[in-house]
């Protein structure tokens, strides 16, 4: 037996390497492996499924490489066992494809060394070859089982290539619209396993699921390849008992690889049981009708101070918060309304001031509390003390959030409480989701989807105080003030004079800090453990929003008229955390912060020539400008705030690369049009409101008020944005009138006053049209879909 | 060693039937298969090597039935097919040492010996590190017919062996054929009686799927007794010979043809009766209207 396999393999392996097709393979693998390494930068895993085409057409020239030497006849006559000769050939495949992975390690470890923009740390190199031998053993077990059941080559390429192009299907954005069951069968292309280390080291989402997704997919490759050895026996076998026999020892590896199928849909199920309850008692107790209606509450919230007790190993959390409210002018309601996310129990409330238990009631994400009589009679300030716990789910009902593969879930080591998520009270009732309804191609009856909406307060003084058992790097958008062990526990202390949307991160990050000639204050920056590769690019990156922040200072006005200045940090945010779709940059709730998706941070590119990618670009720009406009850049047609975003990204650059560039943008806008290219110096096409937007800022800034007008500009309509999250054409009127640019009751009409007239007039008509066609533009952006899939949204 | 073929039948898809009935026992000793085109040669052959499965009929090896115990076949037979080729990118020492593991031949030394044997049979050692891919086409022919000779094989069968051969290559394994054929069964299926004339023991004559005749080749030699005649003809006379008789040999000398024809009746006045050959014996089995009853 161990003669015979290895007689084949060598036999195999020495064919391999005599045999012109697969050195040019293997030039092909590494050319393709080179050209994405110095694209990315980095030794990533997702690299892996891209030699899958390649990996398919090797193994298929091996197992159909008998009948295209006419050699079936000759072979077929000799007296070996079916089952040595395939496991000996498979051996061969899986040796050759080793030594294939070995060597593009090898050689990109190499590469990493030298001045090449090729970043490799042991992890990354670690996730990749896990995947890469994934790759190349489900590759061999269907390539072997499809040969073993077509003797026919042309029907064996094209289920192989039909195969291929299934499980890019599945493993696009569009694989969320089938049931979760359809990751658990899609072999090779694994939902989730994508192209990060923190995926697969440790930090991976799920506990455990990695192990289980590794043995899953080789016991079902080893079924696969069992079947096909038992096939192939069975036509060397007399006939008669030829089906007989075959039934009765596939039956076995089928009924094996329905209970491994079975054990990982469980493992999934038990995953999202916990999510699906949430997620149903959610949709059972709360009215629908109050999902979606803002309610502004009488009083504003004067101060936060929370004690957070966390387990991030079970991600329970338990909240004593002491809310300060203020009234606002004179009526009185008798009740208190917040918004709180309904996977949180309120446990308590009561005034601080006199100990008394308040009665409340907690109806989905909000929550209603009676207010004392003697608040209501005389006081101003009214502090409640709120005690509430729950699970942390990073669930949410975005699109990308949703519970159909296995991305996107909270790993053992991260906790993420998202800013504007409603993770403690925010005053008022607020609406968490807007739901969008569209329709598939094969289905009459529409499906909705619900994206997370930001529920936001004004910027009040706030402390937080967190103790945890465990080791744990938090990360916030307010200042940690102190930092200490008491016993066993750890305790972080953050305060701000004035802050609004915190967000709470827990993970395993290490604390840097960037320092920047000419700078007095240094930038935090979280990074994994051995990421720093970029840390001295971050300087960069640092330089940039200080620009930014001579247009529109980040400031936030606090109480007494005092303006208070925004921070903000940098962090390495794993994928799973930002739905890092590249361009899906909306509503991640990390509010004055940097989350650079780790495929980037770890990229060696970033700032190199090497780095050419328009959408990585656009990512790394959109971060940096998100500061000012949150959902910037995050849609395929641009609105008014990508329009003021580009104008401040392309005054950077004049600032940077000198006049030229500011002229040739101009040019670009001034000749756009909706059949225009692609510009990548423009960040990408964003449309024509974009192009209106671009061409009133430079009218502005042509005009007698020059580079002073577009900076009063821009912070005026930032200002009315913070406030309202949207910017509204009356926004750009109301600015343009307080310049004294324009005035609409002015019957007199200069040449000034009637091009500005002509701008607000086409933007007008463009938002009017525009708002008929977002949700089909941002559903068709968001899904990207591999194969063009229709989706025709409905207007509600 | 008896190899027994009883009833055999083959059907393909479409209804078209390679093999009506055939059976035969045959023995240690050479076995010539010959016929015209589409007799069944070669679907005969493949079902021998068990590559194919009969649709009726059943084979035995010493009275094992091989349909149930075809590794046993496997292992006792060696194969060579009328088209065939090899793995370009390998040396013809290489190819044969991976087929030798293949046929069972384990021992490192044992197969060493094996493949020298053979390379040496077929006059190939001296090319034995050259890549197939530089062989010509006999060479591989010859390569072809060392595999199938590799183990010392119990039942050797060969379609169209002498293809592509030289003649003293030919004539070389015809030697190698009759010693194999000393200890074992060696079948051959050809279209050129030449090639197995002096050789074989016993003949198999094939028609369009059936099997009109199994023995010895005197035998069928003797089917044209009194069937073959001779005549001295000018070029005028053979045309008209052509056009009314069986033309089997013609041979110019001294400006004159001499015309072998075969005919139940005589053809001519100076026509004279000849001694029959082979080929003609054959002839005279596949063109019924001579009447020839086996």
């Amino acid at each position: 037996m161990i003669t015979e396999i290895m007689g084949t393999m060598r036999f195999e392996v020495g064919l391999y390497l005599k045999s012109r097709n697969f050195w040019l393979a293997t030039f092909l693998v590494n050319i393709c492996a080179w050209v994405a390494f110095l694209l990315a930068g980095q030794v990533m895993s997702g690299v892996a499924q891209m030699f899958i085409p390649v990996l398919l057409f090797l193994t298929a020239e091996v197992v159909t490489k008998d009948k295209r030497e006419d050699f079936t006849e000759i072979i077929c006559a000799l007296p070996y066992n079916s089952s040595f000769l395939l496991i000996g050939r498979a051996l061969a495949v899986l040796f050759w494809f080793m030594f294939l992975g070995m060597e593009l390690l090898l050689t990109i470890l190499l590469a990493a060394n030298t001045a090449l923009p090729v970043y490799g740390s042991w992890s990354a190199c670690w996730a990749f070859m896990v995947k890469y031998f994934l790759v190349c053993i489900n590759v061999i077990g269907i390539t072997f089982l499809v040969a073993s059941m077509t003797k026919n080559n042309v029907r064996l390429y094209s289920i192989l290539f039909l195969w291929w192009l299934i499980g890019i299907f599945l493993t696009g954005n569009a694989g969320i619209l089938f049931p979760q069951w359809m990751a658990i069968i899609n072999f090779t292309f694994i939902h989730g396993f994508g192209g990060n280390p923190s995926e697969v080291i440790g930090v991976y989402p799920y506990e455990k699921m990695i192990t289980a997704i590794i043995f899953s997919q080789i016991t079902c490759s080893i079924l696969l390849f069992i079947i096909a050895v038992i096939i192939e026996n069975a036509r060397r076998g007399p006939r008669k008992s030829m089906i007989k026999s075959a039934f009765l020892q596939v039956f076995p590896c089928i009924t094996m690889i329905l209970v491994v199928f079975f054990i990982a849909l469980q493992n999934a199920d038990i995953e999202n049981k916990g999510y699906k309850d949430v997620l149903a008692d959610s949709n059972n107790r709360v009215p629908p009708a109050a999902v979606n209606r803002s309610v502004q509450s009488n009083m504003l919230p004067a101060a936060y101070d929370l004690y957070i007790t966390l387990d991030p190993k079970t991600h329970n959390m338990m909240v004593r918060a002491q809310v300060t409210l203020k009234k606002i002018g004179n009526t009185s309601s008798p009740i208190a309304e917040f918004t709180l996310r309904d996977y949180l129990n309120v446990q308590k409330i009561s005034n601080v001031a006199t100990g008394e238990v308040l009665a409340w009631k907690q109806q989905g994400p909000y929550l209603t509390v009676s207010l004392p009589q003697e608040y209501l009679a005389a006081q101003d300030l009214l502090t409640l003390e709120i005690n509430y716990s729950g699970t942390v789910w990073e669930w949410s009902k975005d699109l990308y959030g949703q519970a159909t593969g296995i991305v996107n879930a909270v790993d053992a080591s991260f906790t993420c409480l998202r800013g504007g998520h409603a993770w403690y009270p925010i005053s008022g009732r607020q609406p968490l989701y807007t739901t969008t309804d569209y329709f598939l191609p094969w289905n009459k009856e529409p499906k909705h989807i619900e994206q997370s909406l930001l529920a936001s307060h004004i910027p009040v003084p706030f402390k937080m105080t967190v103790d945890s058992h465990e080791d744990l790097t938090l990360i916030s958008n307010i200042e940690l003030a102190d930092k200490r062990r008491i016993g066993d526990l750890q305790r972080h202390k953050f305060v701000s004079k004035g802050a609004r949307d915190v967000f709470l991160l827990a993970g395993p990050y290490e604390h840097a800090k960037v320092e920047v000639p000419g700078r007095e204050k240094l930038v935090d920056v979280y990074h994994f453990s051995k990421h720093d590769y970029n840390l001295k690019n971050m300087a960069y990156k640092v330089r940039q929003i200080d620009y930014y922040s001579s247009l529109i200072p980040r400031i936030n006005k606090i109480s007494d008229g005092e303006n208070l200045e925004r921070e903000y940090l940098i962090f390495e945010a794993p994928r799973f955390l930002t739905y890092d779709n590249l361009m899906n940059t909306s509503n991640l709730g990390f509010i004055d912060s940097i989350a650079i998706p780790e495929a980037i941070f770890l990229t060696k590119a970033l700032y190199s020539p090497w780095w050419s990618q328009p959408a990585g670009r656009i990512l790394s720009e959109a971060r940096s400008l998100n500061l000012w406009w949150p959902n910037c850049f995050s849609k395929e047609k641009g609105d008014i705030a990508d329009g003021l975003a580009l104008y401040m990204y392309v005054l950077y650059n004049e600032n940077r690369y000198g006049k030229e560039f500011y002229n040739k943008a101009k040019e670009y806008w001034l000749f756009y049009n909706n059949g225009s290219d692609e510009n990548a110096e423009m960040l990408g096409q964003r449309g024509r409101v974009v192009q209106e937007v671009f061409l009133l800022m430079d009218m502005i800034r042509q005009s007698h008020l020059g580079d002073n007008g577009v900076r009063q500009f821009l912070r005026i309509i930032h200002a009315s944005y913070q406030g309202k999250h949207v910017i509204e054409l009356a926004d750009i009127v109301t600015a343009l009138e307080s310049m004294s640019l324009f005035d609409k009751r002015n019957v007199e009409r200069s040449m000034e006053d009637v091009k500005y007239r002509n701008t607000i007039n086409t933007l007008n008509q463009l938002l009017t049209s525009q708002q008929e066609n977002r949700a089909y533009s941002n559903m068709k952006f968001k899904l990207t879909w591999d194969f063009g899939t229709q989706i025709k949204a409905n207007i509600p | 060693m008896l190899l027994q073929i009883t009833n055999l039948m083959k059907r393909y898809k479409g209804n078209i039937t390679a093999l009506h009935g055939v059976s035969c026992s045959l023995s240690k000793g050479i076995v010539g298969i010959i016929g015209p085109n589409a007799a069944g040669k070669t679907t005969l052959l493949k079902i021998l090597a068990s590559l194919e499965e009969p649709t009726v009929g059943e084979i035995s090896l010493d009275g094992l039935s091989i349909g149930k115990n075809k590794q046993i076949l496997r292992s006792s037979i060696g194969y060579l097919p009328q088209e065939f080729g090899f793995h370009k990118c390998i040396t013809g020492e290489a190819m044969l040492d991976y087929i030798a593991v293949l046929r069972g031949i384990y021992d490192k030394k044992i197969r060493q010996h094996a493949v020298d044997e053979v390379l040496e049979s077929v006059h190939l050692k001296g090319v034995r590190q050259l890549n197939i891919g530089e062989y010509s086409f006999g060479m591989k022919r010859r390569l072809g017919i060392a595999q199938a000779l590799l183990g010392k094989p119990r039942i050797l069968i060969l379609d169209e062996p002498m293809e592509g051969l030289d003649p003293g290559e030919s004539i070389r394994l015809r030697g190698l054929l009759g010693e194999v054929a000393n200890e074992s069964l060696v079948i051959i299926a050809t279209h050129s009686l030449t090639n197995i004339e002096f050789a074989c023991n016993t003949l198999l004559v094939l028609r369009q799927g059936h099997m009109l005749y199994e023995g010895v080749p005197e035998k069928l030699t003797e089917l044209a007794d009194g069937l073959v005649w001779q005549i001295n003809a000018d070029f005028q006379q053979l045309e008209q010979l052509k056009t009314a008789f069986k033309i089997v040999g013609v041979q110019q000398k001294d400006g004159q043809a001499i015309v072998r024809v075969l005919s139940s009746q005589k053809p001519s006045g100076n026509a004279v009766a000849a001694k029959a050959r082979l080929e003609e014996g054959y002839l005279a089995l596949l063109n019924s209207e001579y009447g020839v009853n086996i």
